[in-house]
C-alpha cells in the first residue's frame, strides 16, 4: 500500500475525502488553543476544563442526551443554512424562519386536537409550512424585484420575534406569567426519552433529513443544479438551469427545514410556543453549516460538535465557576477562524491572480503548420 | 535642460510571461519629451500588459527600461510615480463620495502639524493646478455628481498634481462622449505643448490620426513599428493592427447554404449597460450549412447582439429567430430550441471554474443523465471522459476543477459541451481566444464539420484572422449596424479593415483636426 | 503497572478524603439561572447576593449553571441532581414543570423554588410565594405619604387579577397613609410596551398623579421615562430599578428572592428542610421591601422610613392584614385589617375575573 502521486487511486481517494474537513479541523484546533489560553488568562487550567468540557458532553448516557438534545436545533438550522448556501443563496433567516414555524406548529399542537397520527405530522408539516413561507419572503423579493435575500433575511429576523411575540402575548396568550401558547395536545408531542433531557424523536426527523438531503445533493438532478447554482449562477443559467425557479424552491425548503427546527422545539422541548425562546439556534445555523462546509453529513459532525459544547457547558458551570459564556467564546472563535480562512482564500485569489497553473501538460504542442496568406 | 535627444522612455527587449504564457515578445518602444505617443492594437495585443510594466504594476520577465537615459526596475506604482509616470486607468479609481481635493490629494495630503489635514491647502493646490493646465474643475465638487467626462479629468489631475511628466491614458475615450472626447484632446495636446510626453493607449483609428504625433502599433505582444502620424492612411495602421503575416487558412470545401435560415434576426435594436443603444436595428441571418463570421472592434455591439440571442439579454426591439422558434427570454428555452452557445467570457459565463470538468461538460446535458429525479453522475463521468479524450483537453481528468486548465483546454471544455448539443445553430464567441495554433486548427476543423453536417455556424470573433479564414461569409457590425456582407473568398483583411473602422464612406484626412475629432465615436 | 498503582491509590486517597469530610459541612449550593441568565440586574443577580450571603453566613459553596433557554432547565436540573448538591435551587416561574419531573426521579435530592404558585410542587422540593400585595402595601403607603398633590398613580400592564393584586395592596397602603388620597388606576394593555407606558403614565401625571407605580414588566420603562421627562417619581417593581432613573424612582418594590434563597440554604444547613412545602414570604419575613440605594437616597423622608418598622411589627402580629385581591369578592364594601373601603373597581363590580 502505498499513496500514489497522481491520478485517482484508493490513497488519493482517502485524501480527497478528507481535504474538505481540513479547514474545519483547523479552525477547531485554533479555536481550541485560542481558548486554552483564555481559560488559563481566567486562571483556570485548560486540560482540565477541556476534560470537563468532553466529559460532560460525552462521558455518561446523561450527558450524552444533553449533547443531542443540544444538537437537534441545530441539525434543522444547519441543514437549511447549508443547503441555501450551497445554491448560492445566502439565507441567514434561518432563526426568524423557525420561529414562526414553532408559532405554527405551536397553534397545530393546540387548538386542533386530533388522533396522534393525523395530529403529530399535521403539526410538525404546520412548522415547515411557517418557515418555509416566511422564507418564501426574500426568496419572492430576490427572484422578482432583485433584492438581496441576505438583507431581506437579516431584517425578517427581528420581524418574526416580535411577530411571533404578538401571538404569543395578546392572540393566542396562555394564561400565567409567561408569554406562551396554550401546552400542546399529548396527540402532537414528540415523544422524550428520559428525565435527564428534552431529546425527542425529533433528533431522528434532523438525521433523516441530512441524511435525504445528502443523497439529494450527490444523487439527484436538482442537487446537482443546486451546486452549479451555487458556484456560478451566470453559468447555470447560461446552461439551461432554471436558476429563478429553483431559486425560490431552495429557499422555501431551506426555511421549512428551519420551521422544522421550531416544530421540534415546541412539539419536543417544550410542549408549547413560548415567546423568544430560542437563544439563536437560527444564527448557531449558519456557524454550524460553515462549519460543515454545506455539507448534509458535514452538518451531524458540526451540529454534534456544537451541541457536545453547550452540553458540556453546563457541566463545566457546574464543576468549575466559568460562566457560559466561555463555550460561546469558544463557537464564536471557531467561525472567525472559518471566516478568516474565507477571507484569506478571497484575498490569495485577489493579490495573485496570475499565473495560470504551472501543469507540464497545461500547453498544447504547436502540430499544425500556420499558412502565409 | 534635458537633452531632447535623449527618449523621456526607452523600453527595449521588453519580455512579460505569465506561467508558460508569453504576454509580451520583446517590445521597444522609445517616447519622445512633448509627444503624443498612441499606442494601438486589437485588444489582448498586449498594450495594456506594456504599459502596466512601464507603470510598475507588473514586473517584467526580461528586458530594460530607461527613464530620463537612466536604467530603471519599479516595484510598485509609488515608485513609477515618485520619478514622474502617472497612469489614468480605464476604469477610474477615485472615491466616490470624497470631494475633487480629497481625491487629488488622497495618498499624498498637504498635513498640518500633528498630521493633520490641511484641507484648505488642498483646495488650493487644487484649484492652481487644475487652471494651470486648463482643466476647469470645482475643488470641492463631489466626485458622485460629476460626468464621466470630469471623473478623467480629476485622474488625470491626480497624475499631474504628483507631477508626472509622463502620462499613460489607457483606453481613455471608451467611456467619453464625442464632445468630450473633443476636449480630451484639447488637454491632451495642451500638456503635451507644456512638455508632458503621453501615451494614448487606443484601438480607434481615427483618434489615433486625430491627436497622436507618433504611432506604436501592437499585436500579439510585439510592437511591430512606431510611425510618424505624417502621410500615413487609416488603412495602413489598420492592417498594421490585424495584421496579415500570420493568416490560418482552414481547408475546407466550398460552403453550400440550404437557405434554411437557422438564425434570423430581423431589426433587432438593444441597449447596452449604460443605456446607450449598442444594438442598432439590426439584421442578419445564418444559414444551415454556413458558416457566417461576425468581424468588428470591440464594443461595437457584438456583445449585446450575442447577449440577447442567446436569452442573457431582453432586446427593445426586432425580432429573432433560432431555427424557425422565435426568440425566448431565458437561455433555457433558446437552447431546447436549438442554440449552442460558445461564450468569450468563459470565467464566468461559458464555465464554473471552481466546478469539477465533468460538471462543467454535464451542464446542459442533463436530460441525458436522468432517471426519474436522479441523476447518474457515474454515466456523467464517463461521458466527459470520453469527450476529454476526443476533444483532446490536456491535463484533464473528470474531477479536476475546470479553474485548474490553462485558457487554451478550458476552451476545450465548453466547446466539447456545446458542440456535442443536438443544437443546429451553433455560435462561438472569439473560439480561438486563448488557444494556441495547434488547438485552434482542431477547433476551426470541427466547426467546418458542423457545418458540412447541416449546421448554422455563427463566428465572433476580433480576430479577423480567424474570421477570415474560418468563414464562408463575413459580416463587419460597426456601431450597433452591420456595415458589409462579404464572401470571405473574394475580400481581404484590408477591406474588412476598412469596414470596421468604419471609414468606408470617409477616407481618413490626416492634420484635419478639428474636423476629424467632430466624428469621433 | 506503577501508572495503574498511582491510579488505584489516588483513587483510594480521594475516597479517604470523603469519608474523613464531617457530616455537617458547608451546604454545596446550585443555583439555576432563568434563561436570561447573570447580569439581568434582576431575580437572577439578586439570588447571587442570597448565595453570596450564605456563602458569607454559613459557609456556602455555590455554583451559578445558566442555561441558555427554557428547554434546557430540566436537563441542567436532572444532571446537577446526584451531584453532591444539598440543594438546588431555581429562579423561574417557567422551572416549575421541569422540576416537578426532576424531583420525582430524584427523592433524595432537595429542591427549592422562589415566587411561584401555591400549590406544593413535591416531598423533596420547597418553594416561596412572595406576598407581592404587602410590597405594594408598603410602597403604597410611602407614595401617599410623599406625594405632593395628593394624587398617586398605577400603571399595570395588563387588567388581569395577578396585576390587580398588586393594585390592592398599593391601595390599600395608600389609604392607610392617607385616607384622602387620589389612586388613579389605568392598564396599558401590554407588558412590553414602553412607548404605550409613557403615554399612559403622562396622561396620569396631567390628572395630578405625582408618583407612579409601574408593574408592567418591560413597559414599566416607559413609566420611569415619563416620571424622568416631568420630574415627577416612578415606582419600580420586582427587582431594585432605582438604577434605571437616578433621582426619579422613588424605590422599587423589590421581591426578595434573595432572601428567600438564602432561607432554603439556611434549612438544609440547620436540617430543618421540610418539603412539600410553600413558603409565604411578605413584608415580615423580608420577603418584599422597598429598596433603598444611592440612586434614591433623600428622596424618601427618614420618618416615612421609620414607620415602615412599625408597618413591619403589626404585619407580623396580625394587627394588619393586607388585602389579596385573590380573596376578595364582587361588590365587596370594605377590605382588609384594619377594614378600608374597597377601590370603585371591586366596589362597583359585579364579577371578579380569578
Amino acid at each position: 500500500m502505498s499513496f500514489e502521486t497522481t491520478g485517482s487511486g484508493p490513497g488519493m481517494a482517502v485524501l480527497n475525502f478528507c481535504r474538505p474537513a481540513v479547514q474545519p479541523i483547523v479552525a477547531v484546533l485554533i479555536a481550541t488553543i485560542v481558548g486554552g489560553l483564555l481559560v488559563l488568562a481566567l486562571g483556570e487550567n485548560p486540560i482540565e476544563v477541556y476534560g470537563l468540557l468532553i466529559s460532560g458532553s460525552l462521558v455518561g448516557v446523561p450527558n450524552l442526551l444533553v449533547t443531542l438534545q443540544m444538537m437537534t436545533p441545530l441539525l434543522f438550522t444547519g441543514l437549511a443554512v447549508a443547503i441555501s448556501f450551497r445554491a448560492g443563496l445566502w439565507n441567514i433567516g434561518a432563526e426568524g424562519q423557525m420561529l414562526v414555524g414553532a408559532l405554527f406548529a405551536g397553534v397545530v399542537g393546540y387548538a386542533f386536537p386530533m388522533p396522534w397520527f393525523l395530529h403529530l405530522p399535521l403539526a410538525i408539516l404546520a412548522g415547515f409550512v411557517g418557515g418555509g413561507l416566511w422564507s418564501a419572503i426574500p426568496a419572492l423579493l430576490r427572484v422578482y424585484l432583485g433584492v438581496n435575500e441576505l438583507v431581506v433575511c437579516l431584517m425578517l429576523n427581528p420581524i418574526a420575534l416580535l411577530l411571533t411575540g404578538f401571538f404569543a402575548t395578546h392572540v393566542f396568550k396562555a394564561p400565567g406569567p409567561t408569554n406562551k401558547l396554550p401546552d400542546i395536545a399529548p396527540s402532537a408531542a414528540l415523544p422524550t426519552f428520559s428525565v435527564y433531557s428534552q431529546v425527542n424523536a425529533g433528533i431522528f426527523i434532523a438525521l433523516a433529513c441530512c441524511i435525504i438531503f445528502a443523497i439529494i445533493n450527490v444523487r439527484t438532478v436538482r442537487g446537482f443544479e443546486w451546486k452549479i447554482m451555487g458556484l456560478s449562477p451566470r453559468f447555470a443559467y447560461y446552461g439551461g438551469i432554471n436558476v429563478p425557479r429553483r431559486a425560490i424552491w431552495v429557499m422555501i425548503l431551506s426555511g421549512g427545514i428551519a420551521g422544522l427546527a421550531g416544530a421540534e422545539q415546541v412539539l419536543g422541548q417544550y410542549g408549547a410556543f413560548y415567546d423568544n425562546f430560542s437563544p439563536g439556534y437560527g444564527f448557531d445555523g449558519i456557524a454550524v453549516a460553515m462549519l460543515a462546509n454545506f455539507n448534509p453529513i458535514g452538518v451531524i459532525v458540526a451540529a454534534f460538535l456544537f451541541g457536545a459544547l453547550n452540553g458540556g457547558s453546563g457541566v463545566l458551570q457546574m464543576m468549575t465557576g466559568l460562566s457560559k459564556y466561555l463555550v460561546q467564546v469558544l463557537q464564536f472563535i471557531t467561525v472567525l477562524v472559518l471566516a478568516a480562512q474565507f477571507s484569506w482564500d478571497w484575498l490569495i485569489l485577489r493579490l495573485f491572480p496570475e499565473p495560470p497553473p504551472k501543469s507540464p501538460d497545461a500547453v498544447e504542442p504547436v502540430n499544425a503548420t500556420p499558412t502565409e496568406a | 535642460m534635458p537633452d531632447a535627444s535623449v527618449p523621456v522612455v526607452s523600453m527595449r527587449n521588453i519580455v512579460k510571461r505569465f506561467g508558460n504564457f508569453t504576454a509580451i515578445h520583446s517590445a521597444s518602444m522609445d517616447i519622445r519629451r512633448g509627444e503624443i505617443h498612441a499606442l494601438v492594437g486589437e485588444n489582448g495585443a498586449g498594450k495594456s500588459t506594456l504599459m502596466n510594466i512601464l507603470y510598475g504594476l507588473l514586473p517584467r520577465t526580461d528586458g530594460d527600461i530607461d527613464l530620463r537615459g537612466e536604467p530603471v526596475r519599479f516595484a510598485n506604482p509609488k515608485e513609477a510615480i515618485a520619478l514622474g509616470i502617472g497612469m489614468v486607468h480605464q476604469h477610474f479609481k477615485l472615491a466616490p463620495s470624497f470631494t475633487v481635493a480629497e481625491n487629488i490629494i488622497l495618498g499624498s495630503e498637504p498635513l498640518k502639524s500633528f498630521g493633520r489635514l490641511d484641507r484648505i491647502r488642498a483646495e488650493r493646490e487644487t484649484k492652481a493646478i487644475s487652471e494651470r493646465f486648463g482643466l476647469n474643475l470645482d475643488p470641492r465638487a463631489i466626485i458622485a455628481t460629476l460626468p464621466v467626462g470630469l471623473r478623467q479629468r480629476v485622474e488625470i489631475l491626480k497624475a499631474l498634481y504628483r507631477e508626472a511628466e509622463i502620462l499613460i491614458l489607457d483606453e481613455p475615450t471608451a467611456v467619453l462622449t464625442p464632445q468630450e472626447t473633443r476636449e480630451l484632446f484639447a488637454t491632451m495636446r495642451s500638456l503635451a505643448d507644456s512638455g508632458h510626453s503621453i501615451i494614448f493607449i487606443t484601438h480607434k483609428l481615427r483618434e489615433v490620426l486625430a491627436v497622436s504625433d507618433r504611432i506604436s502599433v501592437m499585436r500579439q505582444g510585439r510592437i511591430l513599428s512606431t510611425i510618424d502620424n505624417k502621410n500615413v492612411t487609416a488603412q495602413e495602421i489598420a492592417s498594421l493592427m490585424v495584421g496579415r503575416s500570420v493568416l490560418l487558412r482552414v481547408a475546407k470545401n466550398e460552403a453550400k447554404p440550404t437557405g434554411e435560415l437557422l438564425l434570423d434576426v430581423k431589426g433587432l435594436t438593444a441597449l447596452g449597460e449604460r443605456g446607450e443603444t449598442a444594438v442598432d436595428n439590426l439584421s442578419l441571418s445564418v444559414s444551415a450549412g454556413e458558416i457566417v463570421g461576425l468581424a468588428g472592434v470591440q464594443g461595437n455591439g457584438q456583445d449585446e447582439l450575442v447577449e440577447c440571442i442567446a436569452g442573457l439579454r431582453r432586446p427593445v426591439g426586432g425580432q429573432v429567430q433560432i431555427c424557425g422558434t422565435p426568440l425566448r427570454p431565458n437561455p433555457r428555452g433558446n437552447r431546447e430550441a436549438g442554440l449552442a452557445y460558445i461564450p468569450a467570457d468563459r470565467g464566468d459565463l461559458g464555465l464554473s471554474l471552481e466546478s469539477s470538468i465533468w460538471e462543467n461538460m454535464t451542464v446542459g446535458h442533463l436530460g441525458k443523465f436522468k432517471a426519474g429525479p436522479f441523476f447518474a453522475a457515474t454515466r456523467a463521468k464517463q461521458r466527459a471522459a470520453e469527450l476529454i479524450a476526443r476533444f483532446d483537453v490536456r491535463g484533464a481528468t473528470p474531477d479536476k476543477a475546470a479553474g485548474s486548465l490553462s485558457g487554451g483546454n478550458q476552451q476545450k471544455v465548453q466547446i466539447a459541451r456545446e458542440l456535442t448539443r443536438d443544437a443546429r445553430l451553433i455560435i462561438a464567441e472569439q473560439p480561438s481566444q486563448g488557444v494556441d495554433i495547434g488547438a485552434i486548427e482542431a477547433i476551426h476543423r470541427t466547426l467546418v464539420e458542423m457545418r458540412d453536417a447541416g449546421r448554422a455556424v455563427f463566428v465572433v470573433s476580433a480576430d479577423l484572422d480567424e474570421v477570415l479564414s474560418i468563414s464562408d461569409r463575413v459580416l463587419v457590425i460597426y456601431r450597433g449596424r452591420i456595415v458589409a456582407n462579404l464572401k470571405a473568398a473574394d475580400t481581404d483583411a484590408e477591406e474588412v479593415g476598412r469596414y470596421m473602422g468604419g471609414l468606408d464612406e470617409e477616407p481618413a484626412s490626416v492634420g484635419a483636426l478639428p474636423k476629424e475629432t467632430q466624428h469621433v465615436v | 503497572m506503577s501508572g495503574n498503582f498511582l491510579k488505584t491509590g489516588l483513587v483510594v486517597l480521594s475516597l479517604l478524603t470523603t469519608v474523613v469530610v464531617p457530616a455537617f459541612a458547608a451546604p454545596k449550593v446550585a443555583m439555576i439561572t432563568s434563561e436570561s441568565g447573570l447580569g439581568d440586574k434582576s431575580f437572577n443577580d439578586m439570588m447571587v447576593e442570597g448565595m453570596e450571603r450564605a456563602k458569607t453566613e454559613l459557609g456556602a459553596d455555590y455554583v451559578v449553571i445558566q442555561p441558555r433557554a427554557i428547554s434546557e432547565f430540566q436537563s441542567a436540573l436532572a444532571r446537577a441532581a446526584g451531584q453532591g448538591f444539598d440543594i438546588i435551587i431555581g429562579s423561574s416561574f417557567d422551572m416549575i414543570e421541569p422540576m416537578k419531573a426532576v424531583a420525582a426521579a430524584f427523592p433524595d435530592q432537595k429542591f427549592g423554588l422562589v415566587d411561584v404558585g401555591p400549590e406544593p410542587l413535591g416531598p423533596n422540593v420547597v418553594s416561596t410565594v412572595t406576598k407581592d400585595w404587602e410590597g405594594s402595601f408598603l410602597v403604597g403607603y410611602i407614595a401617599a405619604k410623599t406625594t405632593k398633590t395628593g394624587t398617586i398613580g398605577f400603571v399595570g400592564g395588563k387588567d388581569i387579577p395577578i396585576i390587580h393584586r398588586f393594585f390592592i395592596g398599593y391601595y390599600y397602603g395608600a389609604m392607610m397613609a392617607n385616607p384622602d388620597i387620589k389612586v388613579i388606576e389605568t392598564y396599558t394593555g401590554s407588558f412590553t410596551d414602553p412607548a404605550g407606558g409613557k403615554e399612559f403614565t403622562l396622561s396620569n401625571i396631567n390628572q395630578g398623579a405625582d408618583i407612579n407605580f409601574a408593574v408592567a414588566g418591560p413597559t414599566s420603562v416607559g413609566v420611569i421615562e415619563a416620571a424622568k421627562s416631568t420630574g415627577t417619581f416612578a415606582i419600580g417593581v420586582d427587582s431594585n430599578q432605582n438604577y434605571l432613573a437616578p433621582g426619579s424612582v422613588l424605590t422599587s418594590m423589590v421581591k426578595r428572592v434573595d432572601t428567600q434563597a438564602f432561607d432554603m440554604i439556611k434549612s438544609v444547613s440547620d436540617n430543618t428542610f421540610a418539603g412539600n412545602q410553600v413558603k409565604m414570604y411578605g413584608l415580615a419575613e423580608d420577603g418584599v421591601s422597598a429598596a433603598m440605594d444611592d440612586n434614591n437616597k433623600g428622596l424618601i423622608s427618614d420618618a416615612v422610613l421609620a414607620e415602615v418598622d412599625t408597618l413591619k411589627a403589626k404585619l407580623l402580629s396580625g394587627e394588619i392584614v393586607v388585602p389579596n385581591y385573590f380573596e376578595l369578592k364582587a361588590g365587596q364594601a370594605e377590605m382588609g385589617t384594619p377594614p378600608i373601603a374597597t377601590p370603585p373597581s371591586i366596589a362597583t363590580a359585579t364579577t371578579l375575573a380569578q
